[in-house]
């Protein structure tokens, strides 16, 4: 009785109350706010994996004097939602010779670790809240971020192998092999231009490897510029593109997914995509400052007006990462493709100890700033 | 432990979206069941033998070599973040272990394993 007109006189003031309000506040912020990210940045990544197709569809067509895709909508802006209805209304085929259930799992495979490293992306500095409380522009900005990434995107493999292997077909069979070792060659190069700028960052976390290079005063292109042309030249190799596209070479070759249609072939297609958009935001925040505004004192800037600064370091960063985005339309606009032993001598004899070179040397270097 | 849930989240809709969309797609679209539709892709012609065979000896020392030079990384990514705690004596580790690999590198390459031109 007596409780009951406690609570009804003083709402919100008895443990119990407090505790509810508690709760309700943790679970907000463990599951509530990391959710609405998550669905921001999804929507987000899957809006530019479609566009930077008809980006590059453009692009092409103004590098071979042509067009490119301009009929449907303005400018052919609603291509990719024509192309994305077609392979979702296509019919599903699961070859007689397939192993159904790892058939079907690949696509999961292919797809979900081009997305999961977008999770730990610092796109800017926190925005700050009127109440005082400050949101971070990051899914989950945890200590272990780079290698987290670098862990998640090797599971990709995995997509190539399986959908090759249960196709029951012996190209699918030999096009996944020849990229999964494609894959392996060059994820050590990869890896090692990537500890170099550990090295020189200090830290797995992405926001720290930017803060380092705003303390530097210089962005990591310049001490490893080195390791940015390994980690160029792997990073379009990882991502099976031209010049390094032997999985599926769109004239001639027959590749892993062959027997793959309509929206399970549409997954390999969406991954590869994310997979190029990932590898060059890591760059940009790797070697380019991330969402460092250049010319500009970030600190004091963010002091004056934070939301502001955070505002201008998303669209710095997304700057970055288009001029990757360009990078990748152009050299497939210029380059032959390998033969399949040049693509491996490339990755194993040249790339990987120039890479192995550069972490000594980065090394030394980062001992002479020390001392 | 708190700062990797919002991952694991993650991870959950980006394992859902596949399945899911493929769900609603089964809705939509048509399915005509024809024998001749799911065979294996052999340009038209009668597959002879099952496709799993034998596969070619150099994929399998391309995976060795990796598995090498992976674990290398893995003992190199410590070291890198913790390179001002440990100084120079970590430097002078990390170029014998270094060394060690570069060993390891030649005698592949002496043996062929990176040659793939035969």
């Amino acid at each position: 009785m007596s409780r009951l007109a406690r609570s009804a006189g003083n709402r919100g003031s008895t443990p119990r109350e407090a505790k509810r309000a508690m709760t309700y506040e943790v679970l907000l912020n463990t599951v509530g706010w990391p959710l609405a990210k998550i669905v921001v940045l999804l929507a987000a990544v899957l809006t530019v994996v479609a566009y930077i197709g008809w980006f590059e569809r453009r692009l092409l067509g103004l590098f071979q004097s042509r067009l490119g895709p301009n009929r449907v909508g303005p400018l052919g802006l609603l291509q990719p939602v024509a192309d994305g209805l077609k392979l979702f209304l296509k019919e599903d085929i699961v070859p007689l010779n397939a192993r159904p259930f790892l058939f079907k799992l690949a696509p999961v495979f292919a797809f979900f670790p081009a997305f999961l490293g977008f999770a730990v992306v610092s796109w800017a500095l926190p925005w700050a809240t009127p109440s005082g409380r400050h949101h971070g522009f990051v899914v989950a900005d945890v200590d272990l971020g780079i290698l987290l990434v670098l862990a998640v995107s090797s599971l990709g493999i995995f997509g190539i192998i399986l959908g090759g292997w249960s196709s029951g077909s012996k190209y699918p069979l030999m096009g996944s092999l020849r990229s999964a070792s494609q894959m392996l060659a060059y994820e050590i190069p990869l890896t090692l231009s990537v500890i170099a700028v550990i090295l020189l960052g200090g830290s797995f976390r992405l926001s720290d490897i930017v803060a380092a290079q705003q303390k530097l005063g210089a962005y990591f292109i310049l001490p490893g510029l080195l390791a940015f042309g390994v980690y160029l030249i792997s990073a379009v190799a990882e991502t099976n593109r031209v010049p390094f596209d032997l999985p599926e070479g769109e004239s001639e070759i027959i590749g892993f997914h062959t027997e793959y249609s309509g929206m399970r072939f549409g997954f390999f297609f969406v991954a590869e995509y994310a997979n190029m958009v990932l590898i060059s935001v890591i760059a940009a925040s790797l070697f380019l400052g991330g969402y460092d505004l250049p010319g500009v004192d970030d600190a004091a800037l963010y002091a004056a007006h934070p939301n502001l600064a955070s505002a201008l370091g998303v669209f710095a960063f997304a700057a970055k990462s288009a001029l990757f985005a360009y990078f990748y339309v152009w050299i497939r606009a210029t380059f032959p493709r390998y033969r399949y032993d040049q693509l491996l001598r490339i990755g194993w004899v040249v790339l990987l100890p120039i890479a192995l070179a550069n972490v000594a040397l980065v090394a030394l270097l980062k001992l002479w700033l020390l001392r | 432990m708190m700062a990797y849930l919002p991952i694991g989240i993650f991870l959950g809709i980006a394992l859902a979206i596949v399945p899911l969309t493929l769900l609603i797609g089964a809705l939509l679209r048509p399915r005509r069941f024809d024998y001749v539709k799911l065979q294996p892709y052999e340009c038209g012609i009668e597959m002879r033998e099952s496709p799993r065979g034998n596969v070619s000896v150099h994929f399998f020392l391309v995976a060795v070599v990796f598995l090498v030079f992976d674990v290398e990384t893995i003992f190199l990514f410590p070291w890198a973040v913790a390179f001002d705690r440990l100084g120079l004596f970590g430097v002078v580790e990390v170029f014998v272990f270094l060394a060690l690999l570069v060993a390891a590198y030649l005698y592949a390459w002496l043996k062929g394993a990176l040659r793939w031109e035969e």
